[in-house]
């Protein structure tokens, strides 16, 4: 039996089962296990096993429960309703001021949690009903919240970044630096998109109607009260992994402990809060988990049977330039995001790419950038667009899935220019991890 | 059967709620491991194993309040397609498949877990603790717990029976 075919009946099983509903990582497992013993017999299964128990072993990983924990408290803490109220009132009376603020702040959020769900549905809770009740566009406010919402899987300390090191073998420290730059070129483009719109058409954005909003600027500042508990939370963790004090997982233990603290101080914490917050952070990160088990799994038989060499093979043998190669693997990735979601594109496709992108010449952390801007990409993609079903578990009922879908089209059109650039200029990525 | 689904919900939802002790306390260690590093100036050379096996531990005891909780990653669009009542024989059947995956993963891990226990293996760290035997062993005792729920699941109706998770994503 030829690897073509192999590779085939494996995709062709993988949709046949993901159809039927059958749980990604059980989908995995079972391909896996099916095709470890029509090729070796029982034999067959060790080779399987030792990918399995590896992934107990991944320290990287370490740091995503304690991230999922941190934003849940976070989630709790109404810390993010402060920040939000406190930027609205500093952005004064400029027109498309609240949805410009809803970007920063969606910004401050993604430094502070790395989850693009929990993100989307405090803005969704927050910021959506303040922008429709003042009378924004809704589709320029729903599509600013979606895009600005997701930047959390490129903005450290991101979820992503973290699990495509732990596969890739590249520094998470690294890839957390190399995210700021491309995470604040998006975050621009998208403010630029929505001043350049309101200026277009002042309606789409009426300025913000609370009174503190008409006090002079200096007075204004004394609302920067609301950033000071998120930006010594965001100085705690950040700042212990890049000051060299502590590693990512450290820093993200640092920050669930920073994430107590702020709600402590705020008076939102109680035992009931930590206990939901830990049931939510169990049934996160076990179902991203198991999830892995299942990828790592398939793909170590798959490697095993010569796939990943066969794979490797094809997109090195073709006659292109270099980054022809690129932009056909972020298409791949970008077809996947159609199908699976993003833990398992990692976990099938890096084990392939990875090495390709080293033998072309490329820099593993530039190409992770690449792959979490494709992922944003992803996560406000039709069919399966996850930031888009997050915010429509949230918005008004009058909100249509079909609405959000049409809203973040401009937003999926800047994310692919912000791709295209990070992609023709890689320095946009590396400056910083070369400083 | 009824109280065999009671009974197995009610463990999944058990250890699943203890994994939350388990981070817990590795967010304490690391905590104490930095202390010790740059306070006491003594770094310790078991924290960081026994981080990474409590947050294992974890991992492998939430499969059962994962399947209990039906929050296991799966794609649902068929079920706009075909219709709820077809998607709910489509799913009984996708419990069936899974439990075939699972069978499949705890045959592979039966063999490697009694020879781990014959012959315990090591992590050949400073600290050296019995991580590869605990971790083979623990992910065959999830294998199960993961196998169970699935029958419980079988024969329950869509919604979970622990209605927590209406405050989760």
């Amino acid at each position: 039996m030829g690897i073509e075919f192999i590779t085939l009946a494996i995709v062709l099983s993988l949709f046949t089962l993901m159809a039927i509903g059958v749980p990604l990582g059980a989908s995995t497992l079972i391909i896996s296990v099916s095709a470890a013993y029509l090729s070796f017999g029982p034999n067959g299964f060790i080779l399987v096993t030792s990918a399995v128990t590896k992934v107990m072993d991944k320290q990287a990983l370490v740091a995503v429960p304690f991230f999922v924990f941190m934003a849940n408290i976070m989630e709790r803490s109404g810390v993010a309703k402060e920040l939000f109220d406190s930027m609205a009132i500093l952005g004064g009376q400029m027109r498309g001021g609240v949805a410009v603020q809803t970007c920063v702040v969606a910004v401050i959020l993604a430094a502070m949690s790395g989850i693009v769900g929990g993100e989307i549905v405090l803005l969704g809770l927050i910021a959506l009903p303040q922008l429709f009740r003042l009378g924004y566009d809704r589709k320029l406010s729903i599509g600013s919240l979606c895009a600005s919402g997701s930047l959390a899987t490129l903005i450290p300390p991101s979820v992503v970044l973290i699990v495509y090191g732990a596969e890739a073998g590249v520094s998470v420290k690294d890839l957390f630096t190399a995210g700021v730059g491309p995470g604040l070129l998006l975050a621009s483009l998208y403010i630029t998109y929505v001043l350049i719109r309101v200026r277009l058409n002042p309606a789409m954005g009426p300025a913000y109607d609370a009174p503190e909003a008409a006090l002079p600027f200096f007075q204004r500042l004394a609302f920067l009260r609301g950033l000071i508990l998120p930006f010594l939370l965001i100085f705690g963790v950040l700042g212990s992994i890049y000051g060299g004090i502590a590693t990512v997982t450290e820093s993200a233990a640092v920050g669930a402990v920073g994430a107590l603290i702020v709600a402590a101080a705020r008076r939102e914490l109680s035992i009931q809060k930590i206990r939901e917050a830990l049931w939510a952070t169990t049934l996160t990160t076990g179902s991203i988990l198991w999830l892995i088990i299942g990828a790592v799994s398939l793909v170590g038989i798959y490697n095993i049977l010569g796939g990943t060499r066969f794979l490797g093979g094809l997109l090195t043998g073709l006659e292109v330039a270099p980054i022809v190669v690129i932009i056909i693997m972020m298409g791949i990735v970008f077809f996947l995001g159609m199908f699976l979601e993003w833990i398992a594109i990692v976990f099938i496709t890096v084990p392939v790419f990875a090495p390709v992108v080293v033998q072309l010449g490329y820099d593993p952390v530039w190409f992770g950038i690449l792959f979490a801007m494709n992922i944003q990409i992803y996560m406000l993609s039709p069919p399966f667009g996850p930031a888009c079903f997050y915010l429509k578990s949230v918005a008004p009922k009058d909100v249509t899935l079909q609405e959000i879908f049409l809203a973040v089209l401009p937003f999926i059109g800047l994310q692919i220019i912000g791709l295209a650039l990070v992609m023709a200029f890689p320095q946009i990525a590396l400056w910083l991890p070369g400083l | 059967m009824k109280y065999y689904v009671a009974f197995v919900s009610r463990m999944s939802v058990f250890f699943g709620k203890a994994c939350g002790v388990f981070y817990l306390t590795a967010v304490g260690l690391s905590i104490f491991e930095i202390f010790m590093r740059y306070a006491m100036g003594k770094p310790t050379a078991w924290t960081s194993e026994t981080i990474m096996v409590l947050v294992a531990t974890a991992w492998m005891l939430c499969v059962g309040a994962v399947t209990q909780q039906r929050r296991h990653i799966t794609v649902t669009t068929m079920e706009l397609l075909v219709g709820p009542k077809i998607w709910g024989r489509m799913k009984k059947v996708a419990i069936v498949l899974s439990m075939v995956g699972v069978s499949g993963l705890i045959i592979m891990l039966w063999d490697p877990m009694l020879k781990v226990i014959n012959a315990p293996q090591t992590s050949g760290s400073a600290f050296d603790p019995p991580t590869p035997t605990y971790v083979k062993t623990m992910l065959v005792f999830a294998g199960f717990l993961y196998l169970l729920q699935l029958i419980a699941n079988l024969f329950t109706p869509s919604q979970p029976a622990d209605d927590t998770s209406k405050s989760e994503r």
